[in-house]
This record gives structure tokens, C-alpha cells and sequence, in this order.
């Protein structure tokens, strides 16, 4: 039992090495590698909190994932004008493929990107219709407003319990 | 390379063919600059993302493209070429992967025959002519429109 809860310690280590480069605090890091260094430890024991599969499957393994598609859709799409055409980039269509999974993602990613949001209400119309969410309304005056409609989408985010 | 957008896509662009006139900007794009709007995205999408003129065809084919720079007053030209008193449009196409010509780009001439055209997400460019934003990202242009500049 300890020697497979260390073997998860050891695979889980570059993943959770990056997710402390990305968002975790530094001590989490550091708790990490006292427990790695320490291979007597029993890893369950040594802290319940660091459930790497929840951890790897949920969040960081997904938010990986979108992230890699996002820096694909963008590269692919260059200096694209269409709606249409960029919408239907693989990556784009990959987003959309995730399913209700990627909400809370776009909408974080919405929400970073404040002033100057970028082209995600595509996928989030239909992965909310496909998901039987009715869509916020966009009045006709902010169509095409992506500020006006990146803050409708937000607000859409919390009311369905989305966005954090 | 003189601004943010590949230059493989734009490859005619340079610092002698083009100026910088705006930080890259994802809110509005060329379709809306040229139409005067830096504050929104034009397109005729299905999903209804991008702003298009109300009674105008939401499809992506020149007689649409043509049809919503009307409501705006421009009629279709026969050329670039810059004259006294008009304001023009180029409408850009390229073959789509199914072979169809569609719409990909506009740019808007300038008062001085200079053109200015949104590239995309990136920034807007002040170029000397049309045929510096030909190229893979949006073809050729191949419809002018024009109506009487503003006083």
C-alpha cells in the first residue's frame, strides 16, 4: 500500500511542480518535495490534503488541456477576421468538445482577460444549448460588443453556478 | 516584422509599406473598422456573435458583405483609385476550402489615397496600398464601394 501511494507521489510530482508555477502557492511546492525526499513517508499519511488524482483528473490535467488548445486556436487563427472561420478551427471545435467541463474555464478566462476578451462566446452558446442552459440575452445594441457581451456571459456564469 | 500579427500571413507588410496607428485590440475587427466602428465585431455568423446590420442576410457571401455596407451608404465602384470628394472600401476574398470565394477582409481609404484596415486581432495598420494586405491571410480585394466623404 505504501510503495503504490509513493509510485502516485513520484508521477504526480511534474504535474504538481507545474500547477505550483502556474497557481499554487510556493509552500505547497516545497511541502511536495519534503515529502519526496522523505521516502519513508507514506504519502497518505503524510498529509490527506494532496489527493493528486483529484487533483490531476479535475482541474489541472483539464485546465492543461484547454490552455494547449487555446494557444492552438490562436496560433492557427493568425490574422483572422471571420467569426465563422475561426470558430471552426480544430482547436476551437476541441474547446466546444469538452462539453459544460470548459465553462468555468471560459469564463475564467473571460474574466482575465478584463478589457479585451476574445472570441469564446461562440463556444460557450453551444455548449450551453447543447447542455439544455439557455443563453444570457444579448440585446441587439451589444451584439458584437464583446466587453458588453463577455460581462452578460459572467453574469450568466454566476447565476448558473458556473463561474467562481 | 513591424507589428504583432505572422508575417507569413501578411508577408507584403513592412516598415516601408505599412504604419502602426493602434495597440492590437481584439474588440472590433476589420469589417467594423472600415465601417467606422472600433468598438464592435462585424459578421454575419449563424450563432449571432458578431453585429450585422438588421435586414442584411447573416451569411457570409459578398451580395451580404455588399448589402450591409449599403445601409451605410456605399455603393459598389469600379475601382480604388482615389477621387475627390468619395470615401471607398475594398472588400477583400480568397477561395474558401470548399472553393467557394468569400469575404475575409476591408479596408477603408483615407483622405490622402493612404488605406487603414483592422488585421484581425492584432493592431490597425495604415498602409500606402491595398496590395500590402494581400496575401494568404485575406487574397485580393475584389469589390470597391463608395459614397460622398463626410464634410
Amino acid at each position: 500500500m505504501g510503495k503504490n501511494v509513493l509510485t502516485i507521489s513520484t508521477t504526480a510530482a511534474a504535474t504538481v511542480i507545474w500547477a505550483s508555477l502556474v497557481s499554487a502557492p510556493l509552500c505547497f511546492t516545497q511541502q511536495v518535495h519534503e515529502i519526496q525526499a522523505d521516502s519513508k513517508t507514506p504519502f497518505c499519511e503524510a498529509s490527506p490534503i494532496y489527493d493528486f488524482s483529484t487533483i490531476v483528473d479535475t482541474d489541472i490535467a483539464l485546465r492543461i488541456k484547454f490552455e494547449t488548445l487555446r494557444e492552438e486556436w490562436r496560433n492557427q487563427r493568425g490574422a483572422m477576421s471571420s467569426v465563422t472561420a475561426m470558430s471552426m478551427l480544430r482547436p476551437y471545435q476541441k474547446i466546444i468538445g469538452i462539453g459544460s467541463d470548459a465553462i468555468p474555464l471560459i469564463l475564467a478566462e473571460l474574466r482575465a482577460e478584463g478589457d479585451d476578451p476574445d472570441q469564446w462566446f461562440w463556444a460557450l452558446s453551444i455548449i450551453a444549448e447543447a447542455n439544455n442552459l439557455t443563453p444570457p440575452e444579448i440585446a441587439p445594441v451589444h451584439q458584437g460588443d464583446y466587453r458588453a457581451m463577455a460581462l452578460a456571459w459572467l453574469d450568466w456564469g454566476r447565476i448558473q453556478g458556473y463561474a467562481r | 516584422m513591424p507589428g504583432s500579427w505572422p508575417q507569413h500571413e501578411l508577408p507584403n507588410l513592412s516598415d516601408n509599406t505599412c504604419k502602426i496607428t493602434s495597440p492590437a485590440k481584439r474588440r472590433y475587427n476589420c469589417i467594423a473598422w472600415a465601417a467606422g466602428s472600433d468598438t464592435r465585431n462585424w459578421w454575419p455568423d449563424p450563432v449571432g456573435v458578431g453585429f450585422w446590420p438588421g435586414g442584411v442576410p447573416r451569411e457570409v457571401t459578398f451580395n451580404a458583405f455588399l448589402a450591409a455596407y449599403r445601409t451605410l451608404g456605399y455603393e459598389v465602384c469600379a475601382n480604388a483609385s482615389l477621387e475627390a470628394g468619395l470615401e471607398k472600401i475594398a472588400i477583400f476574398g480568397q477561395l474558401d476550402a470548399a472553393g467557394l470565394l468569400e469575404p475575409t477582409h476591408a479596408a477603408l481609404q483615407l483622405e490622402s489615397g493612404e488605406w487603414t484596415s483592422k488585421l484581425g486581432p492584432f493592431e490597425d495598420v495604415r498602409h500606402k496600398t491595398l496590395d500590402a494586405v494581400e496575401g494568404p491571410a485575406y487574397g485580393t480585394a475584389l469589390f470597391y464601394m463608395a459614397r460622398r466623404r463626410a464634410a
